[in-house]
């Protein structure tokens, strides 16, 4: 029978072998076989049922009589053949033939359709089967399992018209055979079967759709027959294609047949209400014997979220986002029915959002009166207020009656009701920006920008809409935060005593009080009336005076409610910009900018769109004016002075303060800046001016010494001020005067210039003193020629050699003569520039101890006292003093000193003599060698060549006579001294000098002039 | 074609703000209406995104609900039209349906040729004579699509 050969009969699965690889082998021997085998069995079955006579002609006749009886009825000829239709497609199944299975099932079906027929069409005259029988049951379930298989089937195929056509002409098939047999829709039972229907539907789609396969674009389906005739049509490439489809025949994903499955269960729970309340009202349950109490027990509303949340899924995973917002709803729904309140408002809440986004405000009202429902029944009140209050917004259409119904809730929970659950004082807030509104607010600063201590005035304008609120609403307080707290304002409500009812009210929110109010710590105070009537224009105009500069925002606005149970804000941020921007306008009204009163108040329009909440504070433009009368440039360390002559401009008289302050690139700048109080620092600090009238003058002068560096300087100039009437009488200037500031560059220069010459002086030997001590004293000649560089004339009054104490306490150093008079208190003279002026000073260097003296002795300072020539004004500038540093005396200091006198004004024929001075400051003996070198100016007379020695510490005179032959300038005699060296070392030449005299260099000698005999002119 | 027959026509803004929706059926609520143009801007959206075109877009059946068929339009403004029908058990001929769109759009453009109208507003629209039109179109018999359309 199994057609196996002998080699396949036996398969075996040793225990070490791979089962896939065993199954596959299985497969493989078994396929072609088993393929026969119900190949064979469907032809037995086939000829089985061909043998059967036409059920027509058969006239057979169903055991209708007493099919309650137990007793097994012969079957009928439709019967076998449903039997034999049913063995074939299972066969064809078997062995994989999809399209002759579903042939068969199909067949099997129309057949099986047929039992349930009052009437058969396939035997006449035969009643079909017995109502709610066990048969009628499993043949229904028979039907339904026939159904679903052909639907696979054809998934299978990739039919998927086919296979919801199928689905269709079942559910269109029995719904039009309960409703005959009266067990239709209006019975749970049928949307029972229905939902299971759908959801079986949907898990086989499910399924296929996870197995790969693809449900059809509608926009490349086409078809062109009704979903009866199914068949006959074609799927996409009809000629017809493009014409049209068919929507029922659309297959679609199987989120859509899960909502449908959720929503006849939804059909079949409202059905057993309908029932039960038919009950409650009869009494009479025996009317719906079957299934009551087991529909009693099912858990509709989980079974309903069941399948809306797979539906959920579904559409999720076809990125269908608003519609499982719907189905969300749809949850929220099942789960208030549930009376599961707290679940429903999860929901709600959370697809609110995208609703009121994108303005669809009819199911936002739908789902804002079930959140409410839900809110209340939960206890969670703080969302029902704020339900109530979005409710009140125009955006939802409903009745002026429901309206009212709406805001006397509102009232009456905020006001009246005694909430048990409500355990503490509620605070709420609630974001008007977030939810429709029942008012539009808008704040308007009136210009961009404002000054500080200038008062500054803002309407904030409530338009509420023709229909809402339906009733004056109240609010408690009317709150406004700015970013400044300081500006905060806080309204509370006073009963108008005249009933305003005209649609645009002007609400004076000036002149507010600084009070403490409880909660709120110090703000702006005052009572209006804070009662909304519908279709109203409300404009609240307020005052504020800035205080600092920077951007001052007003940010939110709150109006709010305050009972004994509540606190309930309805916050409008108004800082955020609107979507739709406006024209800016502004409520004139009281009175208008040329003082007159205005009767109407009316709307005047602004420049710009949009709010504006905030105002850019900036310091006022300084009506002032400074101006500065100095002569530049400046000399280095005069009292240089500097006129400011300070204009008010302002309309008003003010008070002032000076601030005055050197600005130089140097690190340590010694300059000074003074006025005459003389209180001299490198700035001037808030020096008062006091009150300066309007267009009055303040002429204030003020003083700068630069001190060494020739730069130039700047000198900032800021007065601070403010006008005298807002000023307390404090004098401390306060923060945020009015500032103007003026920097004036002034170049500096010196007045003069000083070059120093010091040369050594000779020694007048006739007056030598006695060498008593080892003492040592030197003359110098000091000349200081002071040159006047500057543009200006200076008056001189005196110039001053002070000498600086010696660092070295074995020098000292003394004046012994000066070009001018020491005592002299004023030399007064008036130097122009160029103006060359000399000094000159000898100075006596006395050396106490000769051992450790450094070459450089400090001299003094050379002090000039000058001011300017020209005054200034008629300022009387004081003599002022420039020091300056007198360089250092260099010494050569030597063992051996030798000093040449030269006799003054030597005539030809007149015998003069050189003196030579020999100084030995050793210890030692020295011997000199000295050579003369006659030339033919003078006859010389003594030893060309000689020596001498000089005995330690004592000095030497050697003495040379010489006579002038010719007059002129001539050439000394040379006379070189040579030291003999230690310890027989070379000989050194001693150098010689001549006090008065040109250095010489090299090879030449001191010159001369010599006298003629006679004078020229004589 | 007889077989059409409007339950629902809905104009949405390109912010997907509804701007008008009318509902001419009997069976239904308001609201289910608005949910149904609500989901289908879903699929307007997924459709539009997989074949991007500049022009003006018939984008056929969006879905069948129960027994409703929901067909889109989208203007090359982004307007999306919206139609709603009670599902027949024939084909709809894609023809009748753009002549029914095409309907639509010329109503909507006599609306935005006003001047006063404000293009980018979330209002609904509030005109008479544009809500004549839309219900004109959707009281349309079958005959008059069938004589409009060759």
């Amino acid at each position: 029978m199994s057609g196996l050969d002998a080699r396949n009969c036996f398969f075996v699965l040793l225990p070490d072998r791979d089962i896939s690889e065993f199954v596959t082998t299985l497969q493989k021997g078994l396929y072609e076989h088993s393929l026969k085998y119900y190949r064979e069995h469907g032809n037995r079955v086939k000829r089985k049922r061909n043998k059967l006579p036409s059920p027509a002609t058969a006239g057979y006749v169903r055991p209708s009589s007493d099919y309650h009886s137990s007793a097994p009825a012969p079957l009928s000829i439709q019967g076998w053949m449903f039997r034999y239709d049913y063995k074939m497609a299972t066969f064809a199944e078997f062995r994989q033939d999809i399209d002759a299975s579903i042939h068969y099932y199909e067949s099997a079906y129309t057949l099986l359709v047929d039992f349930f027929a009052p009437q058969s069409a396939i035997t006449p005259g035969a009643p079909g089967l017995q109502i709610r029988s066990k048969r009628w049951n499993d043949a229904r379930i028979l039907a339904d399992c026939i159904n679903i298989k052909i639907c696979k089937m054809n998934l299978y195929i990739d039919a998927p018209s086919a296979a919801l056509a199928q689905l269709n002409k079942h559910i269109t098939t029995f719904k039009r055979l309960c409703n005959t047999l009266e067990i239709g829709d209006d019975t749970f039972e049928y949307w029972t079967w229905l939902s299971n229907q759908y959801r079986v539907f949907a898990d086989i789609l499910d399924i296929a759709t996870r197995s790969g396969f693809i449900i059809p674009d509608p926009t490349t389906v086409f078809h062109t027959t009704s979903s009866a005739d199914y068949r006959f049509g074609s799927s996409s490439n009809s000629p017809m294609a493009g014409s049209g489809i068919n929507p029922t025949m659309v297959l679609q994903h199987p989120g859509f047949y899960f909502h449908l499955a959720a929503q006849c269960n939804s059909v079949r729970r409202k059905k057993l209400l309908a029932v039960e309340k038919i009950i409650q009202a009869s009494g009479d349950a025996l009317k719906f014997p079957s299934g009551l109490e087991a529909e009693r027990k099912v858990d509709h509303s989980a079974l309903t979220i069941e399948l809306l949340t797979k539906s959920y899924e579904q559409f999720k995973k076809y990125k269908g986002g608003r519609m499982t917002l719907y189905l969300a709803s749809e949850i929220a729904g099942a789960h208030y029915e549930a009376e599961n309140y707290v679940m429903a408002l999860k929901f709600y809440e959370r697809i609110a959002k995208k609703y009121r986004k994108e303005g669809w405000h009819t199911i936002l009202e739908s789902i804002l009166n079930c959140s409410l429902k839900c809110a209340k029944e939960s206890g969670t009140w703080d969302n029902v207020v704020e339900y109530l209050i979005e409710l009140l917004s125009d955006r939802f259409h409903m009745s002026e009656q429901k309206r009212i119904e709406i805001q006397n809730k509102l009232m009456n929970v905020i006001f009246k009701t005694e909430i048990s659950s409500l355990v503490n004082f509620r605070q709420v807030v609630i974001d008007m920006n977030e939810i429709n509104s029942f008012s539009t607010c808008y704040v308007q600063f009136k210009e961009p920008a404002t000054f500080i201590a200038t008062p500054t005035p803002f309407q904030i304008t409530f338009i509420t809409p023709s229909d809402t609120p339906p009733l004056p609403l109240q609010f408690t307080y009317l709150q406004l935060s700015f970013n400044d707290s300081n500006f905060n304002h806080y309204f509370t409500h006073k009963p108008n005593d005249e009933s305003d009812d005209t649609k645009l009210q002007c609400v004076n929110c000036k002149e507010c009080l600084r009070k403490d109010v409880d909660g709120e710590g110090y703000i702006w105070f005052k009572s209006v009336d804070l009662t909304f009537r519908k279709g109203s224009t409300k404009v609240f105009e307020g005052l504020i005076i800035p205080k600092e500069s920077g951007d001052l925002q007003l940010q939110i606005i709150t109006l709010g409610f305050l009972s004994e149970n509540w606190k309930i804000d309805l916050r409008f941020d108004v800082s955020t910009p609107r979507e739709e921007p406006l024209k800016r306008k502004w409520l004139q009204f009281e009175t208008m900018s040329n003082g007159e009163q205005v009767e109407q108040p009316f709307f005047i329009n602004l420049e710009g769109t949009g709010d504006r909440a905030s105002i850019k504070v900036t310091q006022k433009q300084a009506k002032l004016d400074i101006k500065v009368n100095h002569s530049a440039p400046a000399l280095l360390d005069e009292h240089y002075p500097i006129q400011l002559t300070i204009l008010n401009l302002e309309p008003e008289d003010i008070k002032a303060v000076l601030k005055a302050e050197l600005i130089s690139d140097l690190q340590e700048s010694e300059d000074v800046i003074f006025d005459s109080n003389l209180n001299t620092t490198n700035h001037l600090k808030e020096v008062d001016l006091g009150v300066i009238s309007s267009n009055e003058s303040y002429v204030k002068t003020i003083y700068i010494i630069g001190k060494k560096t020739t730069n130039l300087r700047t000198l900032r100039l800021t007065v601070l001020y403010s006008t005298s009437s807002l000023i307390p009488s404090t004098p401390t200037p306060i923060q945020n005067w009015i500032e103007k500031r003026e920097d004036i560059r002034i170049p500096f220069i010196a007045p003069f210039s000083v070059s120093f010459n010091i040369s050594p002086q000779g020694e007048e030997f006739g007056n030598a003193r006695e060498i008593s001590s080892l003492d040592r004293i030197e003359r110098h000649f000091l000349v200081a020629k002071i040159t006047s560089i500057g543009p200006w004339d200076i008056c001189v009054s005196g110039i001053e050699l002070s000498l600086l104490d010696q660092a070295n306490a074995q020098t000292k150093i003394e004046i012994i003569s000066s070009s001018i008079e020491l005592d002299s208190e004023s030399l007064e003279q008036v130097w122009r520039q160029g103006y060359i002026f000399n000094v000159n000073y000898l100075l006596e260097l006395t050396i106490l101890n000769d051992a450790s003296l450094s070459e450089s002795v400090d001299i003094g300072l050379l002090d000039i006292k000058w001011r300017r020539n020209q005054p200034f004004g008629n300022i009387s500038v004081p003599f002022i003093e420039t020091t300056m540093m007198v360089p250092q005396l260099q010494r050569h200091d030597s063992e051996l000193s030798v000093i040449l006198d030269i006799p003054p004004n030597p005539i030809v024929g007149q015998i003069f003599t050189l003196t030579f001075k020999i100084i030995n400051w050793t210890s030692a003996p020295v011997r000199i060698r000295v050579t003369v070198e006659v030339n033919d100016a003078f006859v010389f007379s003594g030893y060309k060549q000689t020596y001498f020695i000089v005995s330690p510490l004592s000095t030497y005179y050697f003495k040379a006579n010489c006579f002038p032959l010719a007059p002129g300038k001539v050439k000394l005699p040379r006379v070189k001294m040579m030291k003999a060296g230690d310890n027989g070392a070379a000989e050194q030449e001693v150098p010689i000098t001549a006090p008065g005299f040109k250095e010489p260099v090299e090879d030449e000698w001191y010159m001369v002039f010599i006298k003629p005999k006679k004078e020229i002119n004589e | 074609m007889s077989n059409i027959k409007i339950q629902c026509i809905a104009i949405i803004g390109k912010m997907n703000n509804p701007l008008y929706i009318k509902n001419f059926s009997t069976t239904h609520p308001d609201l289910k209406y608005h949910y149904i143009a609500h989901t289908s801007i879903d699929v307007i959206e997924e459709r539009v995104s997989t074949s991007p075109e500049a022009s003006d877009t018939y984008l056929g059946l969006l879905y069948a609900m129960e027994d409703l068929a929901v067909y889109g339009y989208l203007t090359n403004t982004r307007v999306k039209f919206v139609v709603v029908l009670s599902v027949p058990d024939a084909v709809i001929k894609n023809s009748d349906m753009k002549s029914i769109f095409r309907k639509i759009h010329t109503a909507y453009i006599n609306q935005v040729c006003n001047p006063f109208y404000n293009l980018d507003g979330k209002k609904s629209i509030v005109s008479k004579r544009f809500i004549t039109a839309i219900d004109a179109i959707g009281k349309m018999t079958g005959e008059e699509v069938s004589i409009s359309s060759p």
